[in-house]
């Protein structure tokens, strides 16, 4: 409960939506609420990028799946700057179960995100996004045609991924691209949560396996991470469980498990500028 | 001799064909447009990309076809960068080539230095026999036997019995005219026929 709004639970997201730092608010979104609404506190956040926006996405739809009866309200950051980029990465929430919490006025629109996060409910999302969205946005924000054509690759090998891999899943998966200007990346990110009876706890292990399965297969995954691309310096990287990979132009994948256990699938390019 | 190439546009798929399952559905419904035609043109205009798992799929799938006769060609055109390097990937990796039709110009994709100088003279002398281009060539016969199979295989030249011949089977060799290609609607989508006159 809060002392502002008594029907509404609120939950911190932190004053950095990145990293691990996601894996750590993502139990706290999702943990069931008391209340009729459910509040992401996101004043002091400073900082966020494609992958914590698209795994917030994911976790807010799954909390509303779960909980038919809510809504999730989002407070804004405080700090402009963020709020800008924050406000663009989420998207307009017209007509769905979210909202902000009016605390801000609009930001105005940056020109850092490609693709808000946005949940693919079925082949035709994906393939308007693939085909149309992707380069319609990349070619209008100036990115080369190469940095197009290869975000299209990852979203459609990261897409048709999580369409074969989780039927079961509540909540379809979330998909968005922006540019970090701290890192200087340009990041594709598609996220997937699981279904809470589905646990299976995937690891290094698993990960490993399924690499080496792409390898031998010459695969999409690993068509996508290791065919150069002319010059583009770029990493594809894996997340699930307690597994991690990834793997940079001319280097080999590199696989390890975190203490964090991430309750999902998130596969993310980054193309480095 | 007229003969129909029909034209394939792979951009009906998607813009961005990406997976193996995809490269089997159109390998499978290319195999059979090649089965029931005198050639293929499988076009690439407006496919921002294509995977080599793709491509892998399509092009094993064709191979089989081009492999069960001698008469059929088969081209590919309206390919990006990066689609042209998938497809030298997938052909080293297969250890094949194929013919590219572009600009009015039929190049070989993949091969030796070799084939790629046996196409360029078969090229000009348009139908001919084993004998007469192992001349040009200044080739013993068996060994340009080899390179006339692979360039049979990669669907860049045909291959009938020739009438003419006295004693035995002698093949009589025809490579397709790019000029006489006509590509003139690629800008289109769907199957359009593209008539070779040889």
């Amino acid at each position: 409960m809060n002392a502002e709004n008594p029907e509404a639970e609120r939950r911190g997201l932190g004053s950095v939506l990145r990293g691990r730092q996601v894996a750590a608010i993502l139990a706290d979104v999702l943990r069931p609420a008391t209340t009729q609404q459910l509040e992401l506190d996101g004043s002091d956040l400073t900082e966020v990028n494609a992958y914590g926006a698209a795994v917030l996405r994911a976790a807010m739809e799954t909390h509303l799946a779960r909980n038919p009866s809510q809504g999730v309200s989002v407070i804004e950051p405080a700090n402009s700057e963020c709020w800008a980029h924050f406000s663009d990465l989420l998207g307009l929430p017209a007509g769905q179960r979210w909202s902000w919490s009016g605390t801000r006025s609009g930001a105005a629109r940056g020109r850092n995100v490609l693709i808000p996060a946005t949940i693919i409910r079925d082949s035709e999302d994906a393939q308007l996004i693939v085909d149309h969205a992707i380069p319609t946005a990349a070619g209008a924000l100036g990115y080369g045609a190469r940095t197009g054509r290869l975000l299209q690759e990852a979203a459609a090998v990261f897409l048709d991924n999580a369409e074969q891999h989780a039927r079961s899943r509540p909540v379809r998966p979330v998909l968005c691209v922006a540019f970090h200007p701290p890192s200087n990346d340009l990041q594709l990110v598609s996220a997937n949560l699981e279904d809470p009876e589905d646990l299976a706890v995937a690891t290094a292990t698993h990960l490993h396996d399924a690499i080496t399965r792409s390898q031998l297969a010459h695969g999409a995954l690993d068509d996508l991470a290791g065919r150069r691309r002319g010059d583009l310096d770029f990493t594809v990287r894996l997340i699930s469980g307690t597994g991690r990979a990834r793997r940079r132009s001319d280097e080999a994948w590199r696989v390890l498990d975190e203490p964090e256990r991430f309750p999902g699938f998130v596969a993310g390019l980054e193309v480095h500028r | 001799m007229s003969v129909k190439i029909q034209r394939y546009d792979l951009v009906k798929h998607g813009r961005v064909l990406a997976t193996r399952p995809l490269g089997r559905e159109v390998g499978r419904a290319a195999s059979d447009i090649l089965a029931d035609s005198d050639g293929l043109l499988l076009s690439f205009y407006k496919v921002d990309v294509a995977s080599p798992g793709f491509l892998s799929e399509v092009v094993n799938a064709l191979r089989g076809t081009l492999m069960s006769t001698d008469d059929r060609w088969l081209l590919l055109t309206g390919m990006n960068e990066d689609v042209r390097e998938s497809v030298e990937l997938v052909l080293q990796r297969e250890r094949m080539a194929l013919g590219e039709l572009e600009h009015d110009q039929i190049e070989l994709l993949g091969g030796s230095s070799q084939l790629h100088e046996t196409l360029r003279e078969a090229q000009k002398m348009g139908t001919f026999t084993a004998p007469d281009l192992a001349e040009r060539l200044n080739l013993k016969l068996p060994a340009l036997h080899q390179r006339l199979s692979q360039l049979l295989e990669a669907g860049v030249l045909s291959r009938e019995d020739d009438p003419t011949a006295t004693r035995g089977k002698r093949g009589r060799y025809t490579a397709p005219n790019p000029r006489d290609v006509d590509d003139k609607d690629r800008q289109d989508t769907g199957e359009i026929n593209a008539v070779v006159v040889a």
